[in-house]
């Protein structure tokens, strides 16, 4: 996306300009945002829309909701009379906020996008100006054990500012950079059973205490003790960990460097404490993913390429959240008879009873004009058969709730955070725009001071 | 369009004076029906009508194309033609009756590349102006049937920009078992841009380099103002060179007898294809446009007509060209002809209405105004008497993203729209 940079000679300019709004934006957000908004209507998404309604805000979240409310003295009224407001969009996936996404190792989940992210990537301004508010940042889909996904906020000059949850989730790739899936899968297992075996052992060597840690029923039984012989040696610093740190403390200790640590994401994995973000190309990745989630017993995601369509029966029965691909309609041959059929992603998974999120495009490909919007690919659920509620539901509530952070966002109700987009008009119509951006009560977004937007709409006939 | 020169050596369309004289009597007749009795009998043409496929569309709303509507309106197609269009029709008897939200004409892509079989670009020439793309069409390619899924029932199938003269375009219909060419040669294509620069950098045969230019816009420029020196040349004194097929094509270029297609994208490049083109006395037709609101001006001074295809929702296009989202409604305000143009129409009229193009204005886009700009409003691009019956029938505003496409139909023949609906 090269929206900011547009001309080279600016970048000065532009870099000054940014650093400047964004102080100032911080300066505002160290004091409490309450506010009031006036809003002609109000789509909550976990309950009814409301018509001419009211949401106070206070210290940033949602303190009432409602028809009628009397807005006290001390808020500072937003007035939104002629605007629709929305919870903030969730984008379930996105590589964009990294500057590079994916790693030359293959194996590397002590990788956090923590380190990684740029608050200053056009991702998180373009995020802003069409309402995302929350993104779960996670590593690119073609390195084997990507490293930490993270949930955070569209706002903010520092990485700190705008967690919400630090470690969201493990990057898992089915799909080989290179080379074969057979070696892919393999390479895949043996650090899975790696991290296994290095728990099993950390479990034996605290005799003394019940084995809390060993959620994992005693699958796999040849390959512990196999292990055991071969990594009594190896395994030195693994075993020592315990007694020194609690397990549970995870890898930010002195001995971070250790082999045991550096795979602290895997074990975790493997204990429940986290899940995997697992990128299926083919409907065979995918149950390849469900065979590494029996065997090993985790919780996953499926990010699902374009192909995956074909296992949308067997993702059905497991009902585990599924991410699709950003390009929702498209054209395929078949390889025998080069018959064409048109694949139609959102109506197909929806027929096979799948529960999908979106996902949206970086937004270069002019093959695929619009899917870099939220707000098309949810008309385009529309345009096949989706209710507009499920739609906008797939874009605000539905990724919170998958994401496990529907108690902060993804819904217009008391308690949540105040990640509010204000639109023009009905959120699915093509001629809506984004007035307002809001996170956790500050106006983080502002169409009419927008001056990149007016100058790609320059002249706009009013 | 007076600067468009007729062709002798190309068909010539009498649809568009019969269509022409069909259209406004209709036209006008629904205008006074709206007023009196909203029942408009058509029992005299149906008799030789109601033929072969024969439908009536009774839609609530039909866009024209040309910027009007008819709400409600019906359409009465028989013979692979628009019969009528009116308020109300009395249904002949026994005629199948199809009931549609919207109606909308076949959009027109004026600038595609499908169907071109074995690459479009010549590797051993520059000037290929003898080159046809319509003998190397491939109808049975898959993207045709793409097309008219996507409610695109015309195209303009264009050489690619390789060559700094690349030949000539075809345009035909998308739907049907062979294909149906509204023209088989409709106009020469010259590129004005970059791309053909771009073809040394070959490593696998190092004699190219030596033999293949140009290797700079400069030499682009070069290269195309010799050709059209030399084609006026030997227009003034005939030798036997200019015998050649490719030499009377040129000449036939610089007397104005074929038309012209240019594709530049940069303001500079269409600042330097109308200064060429004024010394030599061609009127080319713009394709590509992407920085077109910066030269505005020109384009009204030369009374151009612009084929764009530099809609994007990114700030920088081909050749890093600058984009403007709203380029299309700058060029409707300057009154500048132009169609959307190059694959996904309906999406780019969604977002072009989105960025501040009027709404029938936007459907004009990719309907009548290719028709126009191609020359063949009086086959294609509206819903009118006369006119081909090539229409789009969706099941609520076609320019929302929301409304999914009920059927397409392509001189008389409906497409279902794949599985899908």
């Amino acid at each position: 996306m090269r929206i900011v940079f547009c001309r080279s000679q600016y970048r000065g300019w532009f870099g000054l300009i940014l650093a400047w709004s964004s102080a100032v934006v911080l300066g505002t957000s160290v004091s409490a945002q309450d506010l009031a908004i006036k809003a002609g209507k109000i789509i909550t998404v976990s309950g009814p829309t409301i018509e001419n309604g009211i949401i106070l805000v206070r210290d940033g979240r949602i303190v009432e909701v409602g028809q009628g409310l009397s807005i006290p003295v001390d808020l500072r009224v937003l007035d939104a009379s002629d605007k629709v407001v929305m919870p903030g969009i969730v984008d379930p996936h996105s590589s964009s906020a990294l500057n590079q996404a994916n790693e030359r190792n293959a194996v590397v989940p002590f990788l956090s996008v923590v380190d990684g992210v740029d608050p200053m990537r056009p991702y998180f301004e373009e995020s802003r100006r069409n309402g995302v508010t929350t993104a779960v940042v996670v590593p690119g889909n073609s390195t084997m054990i990507g490293g930490q996904a993270s949930i955070m906020k569209t706002a903010g000059l520092y990485v700190d500012d705008m967690l919400l949850v630090r470690s969201a989730g493990l990057k898992l790739s089915l799909q080989p950079p290179s080379g074969s899936r057979m070696s892919h899968i393999s390479r895949l297992r043996r650090e899975l059973e790696t991290a296994k075996r290095q728990l099993t052992e950390a479990a034996e060597a605290k005799t003394t205490t019940p084995p809390t840690e060993s959620t994992e029923k005693p699958a796999t039984d040849p390959t512990p003790k196999a292990g055991n012989e071969a990594n009594e040696s190896l395994a030195s610093d693994a075993t020592q960990d315990p007694e020194s740190s609690p397990p549970a403390d995870g890898g930010n200790t002195a001995t971070a460097e250790s082999a045991a640590a550096a795979n602290q994401a895997v074990k975790d994995l493997l204990q429940g404490k986290t899940r995997a973000f697992i990128y299926c190309q083919s409907a065979a990745d995918v149950g390849q993913a469900f065979r590494l989630m029996d065997d090993f017993g985790f919780q996953g995601i499926l990010v699902l390429g374009q192909d995956c369509y074909q296992a949308a029966g067997e993702i059905a029965k497991r009902k585990v959240p599924v991410i699709l691909d950003p390009t929702l309609v498209f054209w395929k041959q078949d390889p025998l008879t080069r018959t064409d059929e048109k694949i139609v992603l959102p109506k197909l998974y929806q027929e096979a009873g799948v529960k999908f999120l979106f996902q949206a495009n970086d937004g270069d490909s002019r093959q695929s004009l619009g899917t870099s919007y939220f707000w098309f690919q949810a008309a385009t659920a529309v345009r096949y058969g989706w209710s507009r509620e499920d739609a906008i539901a797939a874009i605000t509530l539905e990724p919170a709730k998958a994401m496990g952070i529907d108690q902060f966002v993804g819904s217009i109700q008391v308690g949540r955070d105040a990640d509010l987009a204000i639109l023009t008009g009905d959120p699915l119509d093509v001629s809506t725009w984004v007035e307002q951006t809001l996170v956790n009560g500050r106006v983080v977004y502002e169409r009419r001071s927008d001056w990149k937007l007016k100058l790609l709409m320059e002249a706009q006939p009013q | 369009m007076t600067y468009w020169l007729s062709n002798k050596r190309r068909l010539r369309f009498p649809w568009a004076s019969i269509g022409r004289a069909i259209v406004a009597p209709v036209i006008a007749c629904c205008v006074c029906v709206g007023f009196a009795s909203k029942v408009y009998s058509l029992e005299d043409s149906l008799t030789s009508s109601a033929g072969t496929n024969a439908v009536l569309i009774q839609a609530e709303v039909v866009h024209i194309g040309d910027g009007t509507t008819l709400q409600p309106g019906m359409v009465l197609v028989g013979d692979g033609k628009i019969q009528a269009v009116a308020e109300s029709i009395t249904p002949p008897a026994d005629i199948r009756v199809l009931r549609v939200a919207e109606l909308t004409p076949g959009f027109i892509d004026a600038a595609s590349s499908i169907g071109i079989a074995g690459g479009a670009g010549e590797l051993t020439s520059e000037v290929t102006p003898d080159f046809v793309v319509a003998d190397a069409l491939n109808f049975q390619d898959p993207d045709f049937r793409r097309q008219v899924d996507a409610g695109i029932t015309t195209v303009h199938v264009t050489p690619n920009t390789d060559n700094v003269i690349a030949g000539f375009a075809g345009l035909l219909k998308t739907g049907g078992a062979t294909p149906n060419w509204l023209q088989r040669e409709t106009g020469l294509f010259l590129s004005m841009c970059n791309d053909p620069t771009g073809r040394n950098t070959s490593r696998s045969r190092p004699e190219t380099l030596y033999v293949r230019q140009p290797t700079n816009r400069m030499g682009v420029v070069w290269i195309l103002r010799s050709r059209l020196h030399s084609a006026q040349q030997a227009t003034a004194t005939p030798t036997t060179e200019s015998t050649t097929a490719a030499a009377q094509i040129m000449s036939d270029m610089v007397q104005g007898k074929v038309r012209t297609y240019a594709v530049s994208r940069t303001s500079y490049d269409i600042e330097t294809l109308y200064r060429i083109a004024k010394e030599f006395g061609v009127r080319p037709t713009l394709v590509g446009g992407d920085e077109a609101y910066k030269v505005l001006d020109v384009l009204k001074q030369e009374q151009a007509a612009l084929i764009f295809t530099g809609f994007s929702t990114q700030a920088i296009g081909s050749e890093q060209s600058q984009l403007r989202w709203n380029t299309p409604a700058l060029l409707a305000n300057a009154k500048i002809p132009f169609a959307l143009a190059g694959d996904e129409l309906l999406s780019q009229a969604r977002l072009a209405h989105r960025f501040g193009l009027e709404r029938e204005t936007a459907l004009a886009a990719i309907t009548s105004e290719p028709a126009k700009i191609l020359g063949h409003e009086g086959r294609v691009g509206k819903i009118a008497a006369g006119l081909d019956a090539d229409l789009v029938a969706f099941q609520g505003d076609p320019l929302q993203v929301t409304s999914a496409l009920e059927w397409v139909m392509v001189d008389g023949q409906i497409y279902s729209n794949g599985k899908d609906q």
